[in-house]
């Protein structure tokens, strides 16, 4: 059945975080230094070489996911085991320190080392929020399905455009031809709630020209009926049933304009999650790397200057 | 003057040809005549680019022309190009009008005038030359045509289509893109055609593309004295189930088949065994009619196949020839047969085989001989065993001598079975499509005839008899296996014979609410669902899957079901009724114990359903999408799922770089997404239709297809989930280190069409290698990773445990998991 990697044979992984965290810390309680509690000593040592290991072997997890034909267990343990030992580290590493912090690259690893795991978490609460968001965003929709109906729905808009009058068509035509999703970084995160959009405008101008054209229909109805006039006046009013029928077609329109809208809206929503599911990974895998050169740096200078 | 051959050939078809090739390399006076102005007017007739099979693929073909499967357009130029350099003496435009007088002495009168002498005549014209017509007024139309060879010819016109068969249907999709299309049926339903093509045009009907007059027949077609603003030329009047209908059309297709030229045989002297209008002439084992030195082969004997075809017309003119040739088979047979202990050639082989194997007494010698062509004898080593319980392969073995014993339940080795010659089995899982019920081992002396699914299933279906035997013996047992396990199956004899099996179609119902509880039924193929009416709303309330009981609670309870079941895909009950359930559990009081096991297990499951109504829909949802007829579905939990394409890329990876499944794409009900994505059917829609039989299941199940695929796309379009997919597997992997340090390749499972830029700034090379080495698009499907340790690699891969693939066996306990997790 279905297990979350958070879940993965019932918090395995969990489990052995919480016991290497528990053994660090009751270590380090336990362990009396005769100099300030550093790096140097055998628990820094021994806490440092676990943390190092646990470095390399965490960054390791990119290599084996491209490893699609590995026998071994599944990527979803990996991934449960990637997460828990990952804050376990928080522990291990800073208990390494000792709480000696300075403006070297010692604490530059550290700190990268931090960057990394807030990051991570960040992941985590994005992996534990947002699929289900996705989903019922979807509505059962692929991203290809809601794409082909804006298109439709921009046809029909265009069509009833059309019958309408050429301002009207110029409108929608514009709002058609300016893309719908957005491509550009900034635009994907924000779900286009930054910058103006040609649909809303349109939109604007549609309320607008209803108006005026109701506001006419009702002008004639305004006018005092008697006798003959009354007779000029349904002949006219027929005049307005042309503007009745146009009113018609641009609520028509307007519901078009409407419900693309709110599908553009979901779109856009979709690929603003899409985008922050994955945009993260832009920022931690690089400082990982980072984290790994720094680390080199940390262990070798250690080594230099013993 | 009258000419004078030895031998004249009527029809350049296929066999026409292949006797008039080998009659010229024999140096015999011949000649081929031919009614159309170009070879071969039935293939040629044929829609263009029409991918043309060469079955069956075992046999050989003998004949001076090449035939492999292939398009229309290739196998005509092959012919052609095959004739121009054997400089064949074929007459075209030579319409073949009497043929009179005896062998020895006939006299053939050609349209024009012309008449031949010879010594013998062999007829090849096939049946195409007489296409059944629309048998009403105005059927000769210049409009109404009975071919349609270039679908792209026409558009923007009002065409009916007349005709319910493959032909009809595939004139009508191929038209309906760029036309206004109408298909007339004179039956309510699609029944004669393929499955494949019964979905097409029953989805086209129902998507408005295509509309249907059905139970509809031509009443008569007029000519318009002036052509409509449109075009349309004439006036169809149509006879349907609501009274008189008219059309005015552009274009009348009837595809109706074609008939053997009765009027004309028979003036020939032929004789016809029927008056059937379909009746073909008797002829015997040379091909010879009742007159004799007169010969008739392909189609217009009864041999619809091409290739067959064309070894007859090789092997009638060895017969003319007096050097008659052994048939075709005859050396793949004796290879097949000749450890046999006792024979000496292969007829007596079979007649062996035949009074050995009780269930292929009643079948005729060529039966005998195409069944042993896709079977063939083992001879297992006393204890080898020959399958496994559980395992997936669907082989049916017949025991011809020694013996072997079948243990069903391990843990009771005592209750094994011991088979007796003549005796067969494997019939469960050719029936089922699941796993094996039982372990059999080989025991002294065994030798057995193992049959390949295919030709198990052909031979059921063409041969009644044999269907009623493995019926009878398969009922017994199954009753034997699910309510009176230990007990040997003869002893169920006299209950499984008054035991019927009934067959429903999907969505047919299996019991109504209300029914009286007076019968009770085993599912033994397919599944089904259950629905209850609850507050005025059906509600699905649980799923039966192979194995699983119909009926025994309002048996039990004395009280009409309150459910309706349906089947959910093609299924198969065995009926039992109350009165002979109730002796059966007079008799056998472990039946008893196993129907209330299976009332409690029903009565839990309900319990379920009843508490999680919405648990229902997801059950119709995921019986809409097969699951009910896959053996392992790949299911993805969409509030796991991240989106990152894991699964696909590893799909990729491991397989040449093509992936095998689109999780995008396919539905999604109550956070539960099915992907695109083989479901290893129990009964594969796939397999139906492989002409080079590719399509196997291995033993874990996994339905996969071989390297012999031709590429000739039918599994493509029979798979009713759009799951395979026509893709040129790449060979070559490269690393992830030599990718990320040194850009070398591409990415690990990427896939085709995204290659790097390194390979596009190589793209001359590349493309100088690919026009070296052409290679075909091969139909690439999930093969559940057959070939790895770890099992499917899209789901190891999945990062964060939202894909699985599941067996529909376990749907319960996803469907548990998934109420728990809402409550």
């Amino acid at each position: 059945m279905h297990e979350s990697f958070f879940r993965y044979q019932n918090f395995f992984w969990l489990k052995v975080a919480i016991a290497l965290s528990a053994v660090s810390i009751a270590l380090y309680a336990w362990h009396t230094p005769s100099v300030v509690a550093n790096g140097g000593t055998w628990l820094g040592y021994t806490l440092g070489t676990v943390a190092a290991v646990l470095i390399v072997w965490l960054a390791w997890f990119g290599a084996r996911k491209r490893d699609y034909s590995s026998s071994s267990s599944k990527i979803s343990g990996w991934l449960s085991a990637h997460v828990y030992l990952g804050l376990a580290l928080i522990v291990v590493a800073t208990l390494h320190t000792g709480f000696q912090f300075g403006w070297n690259v010692h604490t530059l690893a550290y700190g990268l080392m931090i960057v990394v795991i807030v990051s991570g978490m960040y992941g985590i609460y994005l992996y534990a929020m947002l699929p289900g968001r996705l989903a019922s965003n979807r509505q059962g929709m692929t991203r290809e399905q809601m794409l082909d109906e804006i298109r439709d729905l921009d046809e029909t808009a265009l069509g009833l455009a059309d019958q309408i009058d050429s301002r009207v068509h110029e409108v929608i035509l514009r709002s058609v031809e300016k893309p719908g999703v957005m491509l550009s970084f900034w635009q994907q995160l924000t779900a286009g709630k930054l910058g103006k959009d040609p649909l809303d405008s349109a939109e604007r101008f549609l309320r607008g020209y209803q108006n005026d054209l109701v506001d006419a229909t009702l002008f004639l109805d305004a006018q005092p009926q008697s006798g003959a006039q009354a007779t000029m006046m349904y002949i006219s009013n027929v005049m307005a049933g042309m503007e009745a029928e146009k009113v018609d077609k641009l609520r028509a329109l307007m519901e078009t304009v409407g419900r693309k809208k709110s599908l553009l809206k979901r779109t856009r929503r979709d690929v603003q999650l899409k985008a922050l599911l994955q945009l993260w990974l832009f920022f931690h895998v690089p400082v990982s790397m980072a984290l790994l050169a720094a680390l080199l740096i940390h262990i070798i200078s250690v080594f230099l200057y013993w | 003057m009258t000419e004078q051959f030895k031998i004249v050939i009527v029809g350049a078809g296929p066999a026409g040809l292949s006797a008039a090739g080998r009659a010229h390399e024999l140096d015999i006076a011949y000649v081929l005549l031919e009614s159309a102005p170009h070879l071969a007017n039935t293939i040629y007739a044929y829609q263009k680019g029409k991918y043309v099979m060469a079955e069956p693929s075992v046999l050989p073909l003998r004949s001076p022309y090449e035939f492999a499967a292939g398009t229309r357009e290739s196998i005509l130029e092959s012919w052609q190009q095959r004739s121009d350099q054997l400089d064949l003496n074929i007459r075209y435009r030579a319409e073949v009008t009497a043929i009179q007088g005896q062998q020895g002495q006939f006299t053939v009168s050609l349209q024009n005038g012309d008449q031949i002498a010879a010594e013998n005549v062999v007829l090849s014209m096939g049946m195409q030359g007489n296409l059944r017509k629309l048998g009403a007024e105005g059927e000769d139309l210049p409009f109404v045509q009975y071919q349609l060879q270039d679908p792209d010819e026409f558009e923007d016109e009002t065409i009916v289509i007349v005709g319910a068969g493959d032909s009809a249907i595939e004139n009508a999709l191929a038209l309906a893109g760029q036309n206004n299309v109408y298909i007339v049926n004179r039956r309510d339903e699609f029944a004669r055609a393929k499955e494949r093509n019964v979905q097409l045009i029953t989805k086209a009907i129902e998507d408005g593309v295509i509309d249907c007059f059905y139970s509809s027949s031509i009443n008569r077609v007029e000519a318009l004295v002036q052509a409509s603003s449109n075009g349309e030329q004439g006036l169809l009047v149509l006879n349907t189930a609501d009274g008189e209908a008219t059309l005015e059309v552009h274009r009348i297709i009837a595809r109706l088949g074609a008939i053997p030229p009765r009027k004309f045989l028979e003036a020939c002297g032929i004789e016809l065994p029927s008056a059937d209008p379909s009746a073909v002439p008797a002829v015997d084992q040379y091909y010879q009619s009742n007159v004799a030195g007169l010969y008739v082969i392909g189609e217009l004997s009864g041999a619809p196949l091409i290739k067959p075809s064309m070894n007859q017309g090789y092997e009638v003119i060895h017969a003319i020839n007096g050097d008659p040739v052994a048939p075709v088979d005859e050396e793949l047979l004796w290879d097949k047969l000749n450890q046999l202990v006792g024979v000496s050639n292969v007829k007596q082989a079979l007649d062996l085989l035949q009074q050995g194997i009780a269930f292929l007494g009643s079948l005729t010698h060529m039966q005998m001989r195409e069944f042993m062509l896709d079977s063939e004898l083992i001879f297992p080593s006393p204890g080898t065993v020959i399958y496994q319980k559980n395992d997936y392969s669907d082989e049916f073995y017949s025991l011809f001598s020694g013996d072997v014993s079948l243990i069903a339940n391990i843990d009771v080795p005592d209750q094994a079975m011991n088979l007796q010659p003549g005796e067969f089995f494997g019939e469960w899982s050719l029936i089922s499509g699941r796993r094996r019920a039982e372990t059999v081992t080989a025991g002294k002396n065994c030798v057995l005839l193992k049959t390949s699914r295919r030709a198990m299933r052909k031979l059921m279906l063409s041969v009644p008899d044999v269907q009623q035997e493995i019926d009878r013996i398969a009922v017994q047992r199954t009753l034997q296996h699910f309510l009176v396990p230990g007990v040997p199956p003869e002893m169920l004899e006299p209950y499984a014979q008054r035991s019927s099996i009934e067959r429903f179609k999907p969505h047919d119902v299996i019991v109504h609410a209300g029914d009286a509880p007076d019968v009770f039924r085993l599912i033994r193929c397919g599944s089904a669902m259950v629905k209850r009416n609850l507050s005025g709303k059906d509600v699905v309330v649980s799923f039966l899957p192979v194995g699983s009981f119909i009926g025994e609670v309002p048996l039990l309870s004395e009280k009409p079901s309150r459910e309706t079941v349906l089947a959910t895909v093609n299924t198969e009950t065995i009926r039992v009724d109350r009165d002979i359930l109730i002796e059966l559990m007079d008799q056998f009081p472990a039946v008893r114990s196993r129907l209330d096991m299976s009332v409690q297990e029903t009565l839990r499951k309900e319990i379920q359903f009843a508490n999680h109504p919405e648990a229902g829909d997801l059950v119709a949802f995921m019986m809409d999408q097969g699951i009910g007829e896959g053996t392992d579905v790949l299911m993805i939990d969409e509030t796991l799922c991240v989106h990152c394409d894991n699964c696909e890329t590893a799909c990729a990876d491991t397989h040449g770089g093509v992936s095998r499944l689109d999780r995008e794409a396919g539905p999604s009900f109550a956070y539960l997404h099915i992907p695109t994505s083989c479901r290893h059917c129990e009964h594969p829609h796939c397999m139906t239709d492989c002409p080079p039989d590719a399509i196997h299941r291995a033993t874990n199940g996994e339905v996969y297809i071989e390297d012999s695929c031709i590429g000739c796309g039918n599994c493509q379009s029979n798979c009713p989930y759009g799951v395979i997919q026509m893709g040129v597997v790449k060979e070559n992997k490269t690393s992830l280190f030599s990718w990320l340090l040194f850009g070398k390749g591409n990415a690990p499972g990427s896939k085709d069409g995204d290659a790097s830029q390194n390979d596009k700034a190589n793209g001359s090379d590349k493309l100088a290698q690919e026009s070296a080495t052409p290679k075909i698009k091969k139909a690439v499907k999930c093969d559940m990773c057959k070939g790895l340790v770890g099992g499917a690699a899209c789901v190891r891969a999945c990062p964060t445990g939202a894909a699985i693939r599941l067996a529909p066996e376990k749907m319960v306990d996803l469907l548990r998991e998934r109420n728990r997790r809402a409550s």
